[in-house]
């Protein structure tokens, strides 16, 4: 009985062991295929509608939930009776980066997915995302704004518009602690921190997830603002974080975290307590961008709030923003022209105008006129003007560096490590990373 | 021969589906990981693979998140088995009493290891908020405590999750020791009530041995569980602040998914297999020895 049975384990195993080589070989091979014929189903189409011949279900990995994404989803069933598009919605950002390379890496990448600044690298350097430059509507979008989901000429992911962060406040708490206008210096931000604190408000919040922002707006401001490739140069080898990153770190620690100024308090929140705590008034500021206000309006209407953008010392603003995340069609997709008519879909003027309510993000599509009936209202010139900035879109090894960045800066707050010492673990981590 | 087969084939045609099963989720899984260890593979395609050797291996231990999850988890698993095993023995004993309410009682204390780690560390993340909002920081206020930052302060945070997996474990485990406090013969108690032994005698001498054998499934089942522990710490605190609550698994998450190190995680994943292999035998062996028939 025992030999029998060792005898047909053994050779169970090793029909299994080959059988799964050699089908993740010839699976891994036809992928390859796939990405370096560059199939683009896209000049059949032409239209938004599809025949509704066969059914279909198309999936998409999305960080906009049901309630941003459903409207347009039915919209285009509606009009394309046999295509169905089953949403997958993971949160934003790491949570969504993390599930995207899981199902990258065990081959269940969906027929359609949003790229995102992390990701963007991965998908330009492992060929992941098919070639969307042929689509009409690039020739109306801005060709260094669109390259950023794009090489050498080709564009991967399709976004009609760019987001910018700001930092949001309560108007009343600024005014019964004495602030009579928005902060214009890094020097004016950190008082208005003191007086608040004197008040005995809470000044500022981030969420755990969001603790480096300070730090890295003030780097934008402070470095990028006169040398808007510095983080080229650390691609290239020409310099290092170390260079580029420790002045303005230790200008943020000193100023906010060693005065006592920052609470310790962001490390233990969440992005919901932290829009809670605004809302209902007991933190006068947090970081924030246009998919906040639609919560913040609708959990208390009344909230009188504006929002403004960082500077350093001497008044040089960078904001934190980017080209909104874009609509991909993955390579290994069996769905392309379906995927490419949901695309064009999207890409229609009333469908830009409407997508626009929903993020409230500024439109980078020519010759749509539209407005931004939220506070962001303010940063409509910075957009046009390109005075926007995310590292995370340049940096080489952009998720592990981003990676490294958060824990880093929790360290710096916790104690755990020295500020000087997170731009010198950034450059051991590309270092081990470029390997 | 021929009748030896068709007498042993029923056998093993039941064990066939389950072994199969094991062997496709299991095995062949984990004989590519160790494989693929040795190579530089990028986690899309096969392609350009070459044979890397040790070096996925070497400088390991070099990298200071992967110390610090170390730390953590070796500290974990130290202390979080003696705690939950020091809970669930009294628990046990408690529910096998000839209480009224022991049936509810029993199914009060077992429902919090039914849902997932993950649902359980987002409702946590609420009940712990470092605000006086926090419902754990308003029940203190009731007796005039200070808001505590229980997922803000390193150590509070490692604290934060060994109570939460406490709460959750220590029913599920206190079931296995009621289990076996159902099978110890009443005899042996009634003869040591004759005798005039104690509450503790009894406990010290007669029911603690007889649990031994429990003891060695539920601590096993415990450190294997503290060892590979990576759902509550990411859903409560992922793995912050810094690296306090990190623990191997994360790491080698980080290092595979987030830093496209396929290579060096699979290499991780590999001696952290031996290591628990070895854990888990030298705990049998120990244990074993002090079970009694």
């Amino acid at each position: 009985m025992r030999k029998t049975a060792l005898f047909l384990a053994g050779f169970m195993m090793i029909i299994s062991v080959l059988t799964g080589c050699t089908g993740s070989a010839g699976k891994s091979n036809e992928a390859e295929t796939q990405t370096q014929g560059k199939e683009t189903a896209a000049s059949d189409t032409g239209e938004g509608n599809v025949s509704s011949k066969d059914k279909k279900t198309i999936s998409l990995l999305s960080w906009y939930t049901e309630e941003q994404l459903g409207e347009f989803l039915r919209e285009f069933e509606a009009e394309n009776q046999g295509i169905t598009i089953d949403l997958q919605y993971v949160p934003p950002v790491q949570q969504y980066v993390d599930k995207f390379s899981v199902l990258v890496a065990s081959g269940q990448m969906t027929d359609m997915f949003f790229t995102a600044a992390e990701t963007k690298r991965d998908i330009v350097d492992k060929g992941l995302a098919e070639d969307l430059s042929s689509m009409e509507i690039f020739n109306r979008i801005d060709k260094n704004t669109s390259a950023t989901y794009g090489n050498d000429g080709e564009i991967y992911a399709y976004s009609p518009d760019a987001w910018i962060a700001g930092i949001f406040y309560n108007k009343v708490l600024f005014e019964e602690a004495g602030i009579d206008k928005v902060p214009e210096t890094w020097d004016e931000f950190v008082e208005c921190f003191a007086k608040l604190k004197e008040y005995g408000v809470e000044p500022y919040l981030d969420y755990a997830d969001g603790v480096h922002s300070l730090a890295q707006i003030l780097y934008q401001c402070m470095v990028i603002s006169s040398e808007p490739d510095a983080d080229e140069q650390i691609n290239n080898g020409n310099s290092t974080f170390t260079e580029k990153y420790t002045e303005p770190f230790a200008i943020w620690y000193n100023d906010l975290i060693s005065s006592g100024l920052y609470s310790q308090v962001s490390l233990g929140l969440n992005s919901e307590q932290l829009l809670d705590m605004f809302v209902n008034g007991e933190v006068a500021m947090m970081g924030g961008g246009p998919w906040d206000v639609t919560t913040i309006e609708n959990r208390n209407p009344d909230l009188d709030y504006d929002v403004f953008g960082i500077s350093d010392k001497n008044g040089n603003t960078i904001l934190s923003g980017a080209v909104g995340v874009g609509l991909s069609i993955s390579t290994s997709s069996d769905n392309k022209e379906e995927c490419w008519a949901f695309i064009e879909f999207m890409s229609r003027e009333e469908n830009i105008l409407k997508w626009q309510k929903v993020t409230n993000n500024f439109i980078i599509v020519e010759g749509i006129d539209y407005s931004v009936d939220t506070v962001f209202e303010r940063f409509k010139g910075d957009v046009v003007e390109g005075n926007f900035y995310l590292p995370q879109i340049v940096w080489k090894n952009s998720a592990g560096i981003y990676k490294e960045l958060l824990i880093g800066i929790q360290d710096a707050i916790t104690g755990a490590d020295k500020i000087e010492n997170i731009p010198v673990r950034l450059d051991e981590k590309q270092a081990e990373l470029n390997q | 021969m021929k009748l030896k087969i068709k007498k042993e084939l029923p056998y093993l045609l039941f064990v066939l589906p389950a072994f199969l099963v094991y062997t496709v989720l299991t095995m062949i899984p984990l004989l590519q990981t160790m494989g693929l260890a040795f190579t530089n593979w990028d986690g899309y395609s096969l392609r350009n693979l070459k044979f890397v050797g040790f070096d996925n291996f070497k400088n390991l231990f070099s990298d200071r998140s992967m110390k610090s999850s170390l730390i953590n988890t070796c500290f974990y698993s130290l202390i979080f088995p003696v705690l939950a095993t020091l809970f669930a023995i009294p628990l046990s004993l408690a529910l096998n009493s000839k209480m009224k309410t022991r049936n509810l009682q029993r199914a009060v204390f077992f429902f919090p290891s039914v849902p997932s780690a993950m649902i359980l560390g987002y409702l946590w993340a609420y009940i712990l908020a470092p605000t006086s909002n926090g419902l754990l920081n308003k029940f203190l206020g009731i007796f005039g405590i200070d808001p505590v930052l229980w997922l803000a302060i390193p150590k509070w945070a490692m604290f934060s999750v060994m109570m939460v997996n406490l709460w959750s474990a220590v029913g599920w485990h206190a079931c296995i020791y009621l289990a076996q406090l159902q099978s110890i013969p009443a005899e042996y108690y009634e003869a040591a009530t004759v005798d005039g032994a104690s509450s503790w005698q009894r406990f010290r001498y007669i029911t603690f041995p007889m649990l031994s054998s429990a003891m060695t499934v539920s601590v096993m089942l415990l450190l294997l569980t503290s060892m590979k522990l990576f759902d509550l710490p990411f859903a409560l605190t992922s793995g912050g602040p810094g690296t306090s609550t990190t623990m191997i698994s994360h790491i080698i998450i980080k290092t595979g998914f987030v830093e496209k190190s396929y290579g060096k995680a699979m290499a991780m994943s590999v001696i952290f297999f031996i290591f628990i292999a070895l854990v888990s035998i030298l705990q049998l062996r120990l244990m074993k020895k002090r079970e009694v028939e």
